[in-house]
C-alpha cells in the first residue's frame, strides 16, 4: 500500500496504517534522533514520542508528497529531542562571540563512509553537536537555531566554529590512522 | 568549499543510513506495541474521563431538583412574615376588656385608654402592639417578654422593667368593686401622756379602715 492511502486509512484511526507507516519510518527517525541524542534508549523513547504526537496531529497534516511527510515527521522528532535536551540541560551554552570561520575539509568527508561521518558527528559534545546539526544538516541559519536553542546569533556561530575545529581534528586523527593503516 | 554553503554529498549520504552503525537494529515491533499501549492507554483514558463527566452529569441532574427543593424550603422560612399581633392576640385583649368598665372612678385616667372599639380594633390588625405596655400590670408584661420575638415586640417590653405602678382600668372590674385597700396604709393611733393617764387623749387614729378610691 502507498502512502497516501495509509496516511488516508491512519487518519481514520486504522491502527494496521499506522503501523505500516511506523515501519516504514521508525529506523530512519530513529538515526535522526540518535545525531542529536547519544544514549539508544533516550533516543528510542524520543522517537516514540515523535510518533506518537505525528499520529495524534495527523488529521492535521494534508498529504502533499512523501518529501513532504519526511520532513515534518523529521521536525516533530527534532524539537523531540531538543526539548529533552531543554530539559536535561545537556548544553549550556555560554554566550561567545563569533569565532573565525573554520573550512571544513569536505572532500575529506565525502571520501568517508556515512557510518564514519555519522560516528564523527555523534562524538561531538552536544551543544557542537546539536549546532552542527542544525546548521550544516538541517540547513537552519544562525537567527532560527539561536532562537530554538535561545542563544545569541554569534553563540550560534561560534558554537559551529568550534564543532568544525574538532571535527577537523578528528578527521585529522582517522585520516592519520587510515594512512597507517594503509602503510601497514 | 566554505562554511556556508557545505557538499550536499556526505549529508545525503548520511541521510540514507538506515540504521546505526555498530549497532544492531531495533525491534520495531517491540517499539510498536509499546507505541500502540499508549495510544491506547490515552484512548482509553479520554473514554474515562468523557465517562466520569457524564456521570457527574447525571448526578448533578439528579440532585438538582432535590436541592432546589431545599433551596425553596429554606426561602420559605426566611420569608416568613414577622408575627403580626392583631388586637385579639395581644395581652390586652386577655383582660376583660369586653365589658367596658365603669368609668366613674376612671375620669382622670380615661386619656390612658384607647376610646376605639373593640370591633374596629380587631378587624384591622397591626404589626406594632397598640397597647402600651407601660400600661399593662407586670404579669401582662411578663407575659409579652415571653411571646415576643420581633424587635418590634421587645422594644417595648423592655421599657416595662420600670418599677411603675400602673394599675389598667379593666382590672378593675365593676364599679362596685373598686375600692383597694393598700397595704402601705396600715392602721395606727397616736397617743400622748396627759393627766389622765397614758396615751389617754388620742391626736390621730388611722385605724378606721380608710378605704380609698382607685388612683394611679
Amino acid at each position: 500500500m502507498d502512502i497516501p492511502a495509509l496516511i488516508k486509512e491512519a487518519k481514520q484511526g486504522s491502527s494496521a496504517a499506522q503501523k505500516c507507516i511506523f515501519d516504514q519510518l521508525a529506523d530512519k527517525m530513529l538515526l535522526v534522533c540518535r545525531r542529536y541524542v547519544r544514549n539508544q534508549e533516550d533516543a528510542e523513547e524520543l522517537m516514540l514520542d515523535g510518533f506518537y504526537k505525528f499520529f495524534k496531529g495527523l488529521q492535521a497534516f494534508n498529504y502533499q508528497g512523501d518529501a513532504a511527510l519526511y520532513a515534518w515527521l523529521k521536525r516533530i522528532m527534532i524539537n523531540e529531542c531538543l526539548m529533552f535536551l531543554r530539559k536535561k540541560q545537556a548544553f549550556v551554552v555560554v554566550s561567545e562571540t563569533a569565532a573565525a570561520a573554520i573550512p571544513l575539509e569536505e572532500e575529506v568527508l565525502n571520501n568517508l563512509s556515512a557510518a564514519d561521518i555519522f560516528n564523527l558527528v555523534v562524538q561531538l559534545p552536544t551543544g557542537y553537536r546539536t549546532v552542527f546539526n542544525l546548521h550544516v544538516i538541517e540547513g537552519m541559519p544562525h537567527t532560527e537555531i539561536a532562537a530554538l536553542l535561545g542563544i545569541s546569533e554569534g553563540t550560534s556561530k561560534s558554537q559551529l566554529s568550534k564543532a568544525r575545529s574538532l571535527l577537523q581534528k578528528m578527521l585529522l586523527q582517522k585520516n592519520i590512522t587510515y594512512v597507517k593503516r594503509s602503510t601497514q | 568549499m566554505s562554511n556556508e554553503a557545505p557538499n550536499k554529498t556526505w549529508i545525503s549520504r548520511l541521510e540514507e543510513l538506515d540504521h546505526v552503525p555498530g549497532e544492531a537494529a531495533p525491534n520495531k515491533a517491540a517499539a510498536w506495541d509499546r507505541l500502540h499501549a499508549r495510544m491506547q492507554h490515552n484512548k482509553s483514558r479520554r473514554k474515562a474521563a468523557w465517562y466520569w463527566s457524564a456521570a457527574a452529569c447525571l448526578l448533578a441532574a439528579g440532585l438538582l431538583p432535590l436541592w432546589l427543593r431545599h433551596t425553596k424550603h429554606t426561602v420559605e422560612i426566611r420569608t416568613l412574615p414577622a408575627v403580626v399581633y392583631r388586637h385579639s392576640d395581644t395581652p390586652a385583649t386577655l383582660l376583660p376588656l369586653k365589658k367596658p368598665a365603669p368609668v366613674e372612678p376612671v375620669q382622670e385616667n380615661a386619656g390612658l385608654v384607647s376610646t376605639a372599639k373593640p370591633d374596629m380594633l380587631s378587624a384591622h390588625p397591626v404589626v406594632v402592639p397598640p397597647v402600651n405596655p407601660i400600661h399593662l400590670p407586670p404579669a401582662a408584661a411578663q407575659d409579652m417578654v415571653r411571646t415576643a420575638d420581633t424587635m418590634l415586640a421587645a422594644a417595648p417590653a423592655a421599657k416595662a422593667a420600670k418599677k411603675m405602678r400602673v394599675v389598667h382600668i379593666n382590672e378593675l372590674g365593676a364599679a362596685g368593686n373598686t375600692d383597694i385597700v393598700y397595704p402601705e396604709y396600715k392602721p395606727f393611733t397616736i397617743r400622748i401622756n396627759g393627766p389622765t393617764g397614758l396615751g389617754s387623749p388620742t391626736i390621730a387614729n388611722n385605724t378606721l379602715n380608710i378605704r380609698l378610691s382607685q388612683k394611679n
